[in-house]
């Protein structure tokens, strides 16, 4: 399917290596537009005000976690039907179930290959696109 | 006999010995009451040597935190933290630190080289379709960018090592740090059940003393605080006796 490749992207890991592997494979992908975030409190700011269409976060993070972020965006009249990949090391079954509970549109493991992370993306927005 | 080093098993197998002598007498002569006084007193002698291993498991684990030690080439990459002490976590953190740069710079380089292996990748492509005799070389270089671009988003992919041993060595800090404080709790609690019965000697580094190390009511105060500094755990468990 074609992405929409033009959407602006928020990328949220408290480890910088690893914001900038999703960013490089976001680009290699085809996507543009794509910022960057240390933690959710740094992000949700960012998310209420700009134009972000998609949020790709980590959940261990300090200050505040990703799934509080999770549930803050779905809190937000506006940014409520943003999707949300999550992108963790995080793999224990109640904390998958949590996250889909919180409203996550899907979830990777890490360590993760660029095939899968396009591969969820492509499962996401078609998901959308169906809607 | 004093030999110089204490040990706390052989201090505590004279004082049962001694205790045996005193319960075959009292037997001896049928003193019932002095019997049960003695008897009291070996059960107390048991909590304490339980009091005792408590003691030297956080003190040897509170000096392997303070003092852990790196081989010559780790010292020359590790700095000492700012008590001055090449400490067990503040080189977990180090670790940590030493990582990430090594991954920012690696990153550094695939930033800067990807998008030029793309370019040229994409050039050689167009070329290659109206390049006539030259379509072959195209081709080839074609194939050869494509594969050097893969080689690269694996190195990429690879630098993921940087988040997940983070995390990892994150958590055994912090599982270090809590269970240092949760021995030190312990064993402040059992010494308050230490001061039920009669007391062992002090450990001293050459001789047995009979006296017990009373615990300074601010001592006791200050492990029941959440963090304690390395220096302020130290004196605890010197106030302690270990």
């Amino acid at each position: 399917m074609s992405l929409p490749l033009e959407t602006k992207i928020l990328v949220v890991d408290d480890f910088e290596s690893m914001r900038r592997i999703v960013k490089q494979v976001l680009h290699d992908i085809g996507f543009k537009d794509i910022s960057l975030a240390d933690d959710g409190a740094t992000a949700l700011p960012l998310l209420k005000n700009g134009d972000f269409g998609f949020l790709i976060t980590d959940w261990n993070m300090p200050q505040m976690e990703g799934i509080d972020l999770v549930k803050a965006v779905r809190a937000d009249p506006r940014l409520k039907s943003m999707p949300i990949l999550m992108v963790t090391a995080e793999a224990k079954r109640e904390q998958i179930i949590q996250a889909a509970q919180a409203g996550v549109n899907d979830y990777i493991v890490k360590p993760f290959t660029p095939d899968t992370l396009k591969a969820k993306i492509e499962k996401i927005f078609k998901g959308l696109a169906g809607k | 006999m004093t030999t110089g080093v204490f040990d706390p098993e052989q201090m505590i197998v004279e004082r049962l010995q001694g205790k045996a002598a005193e319960l075959a007498s009292c037997l001896e002569s049928h003193d019932m009451v002095g019997a049960f006084s003695v008897i009291e007193h070996i059960n107390a002698v048991r909590e304490e040597s339980i009091f005792y291993g408590l003691g030297l498991l956080a003190r040897g684990l509170h000096t392997a935190i303070v003092t852990f030690e790196v081989d010559d080439h780790g010292k020359h990459y590790l700095a000492e933290d700012e008590t001055g002490a090449a400490g067990l976590t503040s080189q977990l953190d180090n670790v940590v630190r030493m990582s990430e740069e090594s991954a920012r710079k690696t990153l550094n380089i695939l930033d800067a080289t990807l998008p030029m292996v793309r370019d040229l990748r994409v050039a050689a492509d167009r070329a290659s379709s109206s390049a006539g005799v030259q379509g072959d070389f195209l081709e080839a270089q074609k194939s050869g960018l494509q594969q050097i671009e893969q080689n690269l988003m694996e190195i990429l992919m690879a630098q993921g090592f940087q988040d997940l041993s983070g995390q990892a060595i994150r958590k055994v800090n912090g599982i270090l740090g809590n269970l240092q404080k949760d021995l030190i709790a312990l064993l402040t609690y059992a010494n308050h059940v230490k001061t039920m019965s009669e007391p062992l000697p002090v450990q001293g580094a050459d001789a047995v003393s009979d006296e017990s190390a009373p615990v300074s009511a601010a001592a006791e105060e200050e492990a029941k605080e959440a963090a304690l500094s390395q220096g302020s755990v130290d004196d605890l468990l010197a106030s302690l006796g270990f």
